[in-house]
Parts: C-alpha cells; structure tokens; sequence
C-alpha cells in the first residue's frame, strides 16, 4: 500500500518534499519572508514616517522612543530601515528582471538559430563579463549619474550574459529533443516552440538564477550605494544608510547608525543564498556548490 | 593543443577589440573634449579649434577610434586631469600596492580554502563541515565594506590594536627597512582579513565539492581497496584531480582581486587601483576612468586565457569536447 502511495506523487511533491528536509534553505524563506514583512508592513507600525525629523532628539541612542535611534536629523533608524529595504529590495527584483528579459531572449535566440547570430551574441556576453563589474558599473555612473533608474539600468546591462548562457546552453540541448522535433513536425511555429516547449523545460536553471541573482543584486546596490553612485538622495536605501558610516565620527560613537542597514542586507543576501542553494538542489543540481558566485 | 591555444588567442583578440569599441564609446559619451580640463580659459576659441584639428578631436568617428586605438597600444591612455600626469604612470604607480595586497589575501584564501575544504569533504555532514558551509555563505553575502568597518569599529576604534586606514602610519614615511615593512604589515592585516576570508569562501566550496565528487568515484575506490593508505589517497589521487578545478579558480579569482578590492581598498584608504579608481570616478577624471577600465579588463581577460589554456593541459578532456558546444 505504502509503495502505491509514493508512486502517486507528482514531481513538484517530491520536490518540496526534498527541499524542505534541507534545514538551511527553509530558514532562508522563513527569514526572507519576515524581511518582506518587515519592509511592507514596518513603516505603519513603528508611529514614524521616513522623514519625520525630531529635533530634541538627534543622534539618540537606541530606546526612549526611538528602538534603534535616530540619525544626525532625528529621522527613526528603524523606519527608515523599512523603507530602505523597500527601495534595496525592489533594485533586487527589478534589475534581476532585465537581466532576465535580455538574457533570455538573446540566449534563445543564439541556441536556436546558431550560426553567425549565435557568435555575435556569444562575443558579446564575453565582451561583458570581461569588465570586472565594479570597475565599470561605477565608471558608467559617472557618467549617467546616481538614481534608481539608472541604477537598474546599470546593473541589468552588465548582468544579463550569465543568464544568456544558461538559456543557450539549455536550448541547444533541448532543440534536438524528439519531443520538440515532432513539435515541429506538427507544424507549430518558433515562438510556440520556443515559448511553450523549450523554455518551460529551462526554467529550473532559471529559477535558481533568478534567486542568486537577486542576492547579488541586493550586494551590488548597497556597494555602489554606499560609493555615492547608487540610490541617489532623498531616496534612501540600506546601501545609502550605510553610507553614514564614511564618517569616522559616525563609525565611532553611532554604530546603531549604520550596523543595523548592514545587517539587514547581510540577513536578506544570506537567506536568499540559502534558499537559492536548497533550490538549486532541487531544480538544477549540477549548478550546485559555488553559493552564487 | 596548438590549435586549442591559437583558436583561445583569436578570440581573446577579437574580445579585446570589442572591450576596446565599449571604453571608446563610453570616452565619446562624455560630454565636452577630453582637454576641456587642460587649457586656460582665457585662449581664444578658434585657436583651441585649430589645435582640436590638429590633435584630430574632430576626425569622424571611425577615424577617432583607430588612432586612439594605436596610442592605446603602446601604453599611451592619455592624460590624467586631476593628476596632471600620463594615465598609464599613474596606474603603474598604484598598482604595486594592489599586487600586495592580493598576494597576501591569495596565499590567506588559498591555505584556508584549501585545508578546511578537503577536511570537509571527508567529514561531511561534520561539526566542521556545517560550521564552514554556513561560514563560506556568510563570507559570501556580507558586503565587503560593511565587514571591513566593523573590522575598524572593533580592532582600530576599540581594541586600538591595528592601524585601520592607509599603508604606513603618518608621520612615519620615512622610516625604512624591517621597521617599514613591519608597519606596512601591519597596515595590510585587516584588508587581507577581508579580502582573504571572501576569497577563501569560494576557494572553500569550490574544494569542497570537486573533492565530494572525487571522492566518489571508482579509482579512489581502487586505491582504498589495494590499501593505499587514506593520506595517500587523499593528497596523491584526489587531490590531483581535484586541482584542476582549483587552479580555475584561483586564475579566476586574480582578476577579481585586482578590481574588486576596489571596495575594501575604499574602505581601507589602501593606496591601491581600486582606489585609484574610485578618486577618478569622483574628480571625474574621465581618461584615468577609462584607462583603469582598460587595464583592468586586459587583465581579466588574459588571466580566463590562462586558466583555460591550464585547464585544457591539466584535463585532456577539455580538447575533445572543444567545438561541440
């Protein structure tokens, strides 16, 4: 009876199944999920808005009011730490899905039609990931300047060749399958191809991807953030809070200043990892083993 | 392999062309010429005009791209305008420093990485093992500066045990040999601190797992069973065959070092190209900018030509499977 029972499962069962006996990549969504919450739902709990400015009270330590302290404005840490993650978090997820979308398409493109179209697509995402990312993207902030949007821009144009190489990869191998050929035979288009019998038979690299690269992303903003080139003001991140901390001063005597945003992408970075690495194991094991980088 | 290494070469150099056409695009982005920052304000318009011709400031693009192409290539990247020097000194000046630094932080990596991945590789699922796994995640998701100044806020501000900004202590610059060298070390512990622990995640589950699926296979099984004894087995047949991957790695990480230290070497205020790089994208240095661009991605560039071309004399393999995909 028993053996019946486990026959009847379906593929994602057994799936989650596996995924949930590995212990750090359920506390990864456990804790991801709260750093979501946290960023929703934190600023209509904490009784401040981001830009309230106390004036009796700057520069004050944790408690009295204020549970992480305020900044040299008198603005609540902690508010602001929940509206830093909104910004930190959606540079993620927004800059991910250009990645996704150029890469994508370029590397469906490059495996299904080969040839020179391939070689030209394959050179340029070689081309690319030959410039070390912060050597560039901080030479290209020069000259687009600081904002959000740039920022995205930035970070989806010199990411999108690793996913293109996936993709490439995925459908060069999957382009010959019998299935896909009689696909083909039955006269259905590329686009149906691509779209309906290709890609979803990709998406298991694809996946793991997009969560890794999210990780990195979130890395990525608070790095240039934190060099001035990223989230440019009033807009404030967790990259930006940390910024504070270039004063010595600040480094010094305020750690509640800037420990706290360092945390929070140190927390959010790690649990996605995790999860990343618990999915990997489940969707895409061979990528397995390098945590993303 | 001949032909393996030759057909490596031309790609690498038609790569090199393309990073070219991007750093000369980026260049003729910028608004105004690039000696707008060079000559007073009080020479009159057309005589700057005759000189731009004459420098060929306003040559057709294409034309632009292949003379400053040429100059690039005998080391001439043009002039720095906050420096007032030649782009290509003030880069050679800075990245000895750089160099430093990341020997320091490889052998940290590379030792760390190394020992810790193949112990657990053979203890997995060990107190060692899930301790290092959650650390190398950790060391892979902190942002680096973060990490370096809570180094500062502890050792520098604290404990007051180390130097936390510059490479020799101020007011010392004079002093030399053994005395300098020890204050130069001293300055580089906390960087390679950060540099180093990054580095060595990576190394660390790189290891880790070649080991794991070595470890499974059936010659290791072969040497257990005729009685090798287990250091042996671990350090003459996994070991080997694990190397390979490693020394991808390692050649992959020496780019990385040289760029992205750009962060820790902020942080640190270690006079380094990564530094450097930052200062120019703030004076808006924009020859500096691009020539750092430049080197940098000639040498990312030729350390993955390395790594390939090593990896394809280490493993065999990679030459039969080249062209199929």
């Amino acid at each position: 009876m028993e053996r019946n029972v486990e026959k009847l499962k379906t593929p994602f069962q057994g799936n989650l199944k596996k995924f949930m006996t590995n212990k750090l990549a359920v506390t990864g969504l456990v804790v991801l999920v709260a750093l979501l919450l946290f960023a929703i739902v934190g600023p209509y709990v904490t009784g401040y808005d981001e830009e309230t400015i106390d004036m009796m009270n700057m520069l004050a330590k944790p408690g009295n009011g204020h549970t992480l302290g305020t900044d040299e404005l008198g603005r609540d840490i902690l508010t602001r730490l929940a509206y830093g993650g909104r910004v930190s978090i959606s540079v993620g997820i927004f800059a991910t899905l250009m990645e996704l979308l150029i890469g994508v398409l370029l590397g469906s493109i490059a495996g299904l039609y080969g040839g020179i179209v391939e070689s030209v697509i394959m050179r340029i995402t070689d081309i690319i990931m030959c410039f070390p990312f912060f050597v560039i993207a901080l030479s290209i902030a020069a000259i687009t300047g600081p904002s959000f949007r740039n920022l995205i821009f930035i970070i989806g144009i010199l990411g999108w060749p690793s996913v293109c190489r996936i993709v490439r990869s995925k459908v060069l191998y999957l382009k010959n399958m019998e299935y896909v050929e009689a696909a083909r035979s039955l006269g259905l288009g590329q686009m149906e191809i691509i779209f309906r019998h290709i890609l979803p038979n990709a998406m298991g690299p694809i996946i793991v991807f997009t969560t890794l690269s999210v990780a990195k992303v979130v890395l990525m903003e608070a790095s240039l953030s934190f060099l001035g080139l990223g989230i440019a003001r009033p807009q404030s991140s967790w990259g930006t809070m940390l910024s504070a901390a270039q004063n010595m001063q600040i480094l010094k005597d305020c750690w509640w200043m800037w420990v706290p945003a360092g945390m929070l992408v140190l927390l959010t970075v790690l649990s996605i990892n995790f999860l990343g690495d618990g999915l990997a194991e489940v969707l895409d094991p061979k990528s397995r083993g390098t945590g993303g980088v | 392999m001949g032909k393996y290494i030759g057909k490596r070469l031309l790609q690498a150099v038609i790569i090199l062309l393309g990073v070219s056409v991007i750093v000369f695009a980026l260049v003729n982005f910028i608004p105004g010429d690039p000696y707008s920052g060079m000559y007073s304000p009080d020479i009159p318009t057309e005589e700057i005009e005759a000189k731009l011709d004459e420098l060929g400031a306003n040559d057709p693009i294409p034309i632009q791209y292949v003379k400053w192409l040429g100059r690039a290539l005998t080391g001439d990247l043009g002039y720095s305008i906050w420096y007032k020097e030649p782009v290509i000194s003030v880069i050679l000046g800075r990245l000895g420093n750089t160099a430093l630094l990341a020997c320091s932080s490889i052998l940290v990596s590379t030792l760390l990485g190394i020992t810790v991945g193949i112990y657990s590789a053979r203890h997995r699922k060990g107190l060692v093992d899930n301790v290092s796994t959650v650390m190398a995640f950790t060391a892979l998701s902190i942002p680096s500066f973060f990490f370096g100044m809570i180094l500062i806020k502890i050792f520098g501000v604290d404990l007051q045990i180390l130097p936390i900004s510059g490479m020799v202590t101020v007011g010392k610059e004079s002093i030399t040999g053994a005395a300098r060298a020890l204050d130069i070390a001293r300055h580089m512990v906390l960087p390679t601190v950060v540099l180093g622990l990054m580095n060595a995640a990576t190394m660390l589950r790189y290891t880790r797992s070649s080991m794991v699926d070595i470890q499974g296979m059936d010659f290791i099984r072969t040497a257990r069973a005729k009685g090798l004894p287990e250091r042996k087995v671990i350090y003459k047949h996994a070991l080997k065959n694990a190397l390979s991957q490693i020394i991808t790695v390692l050649s992959l990480q020496i780019p990385g070092l040289l760029s992205g230290s750009l962060l820790t070497e902020t942080v640190f205020l270690w006079p380094g190209v990564g530094r450097l790089n930052f200062e120019a994208v703030n004076h808006r240095d924009y020859p500096l900018i691009m020539g750092i661009v430049l080197i940098l991605a000639s040498f990312t560039l030729i350390a993955n030509l390395i790594a390939d071309i090593s990896y394809a004399a280490i493993d065999p393999r990679v030459l039969q499977n080249d062209g199929k995909g």
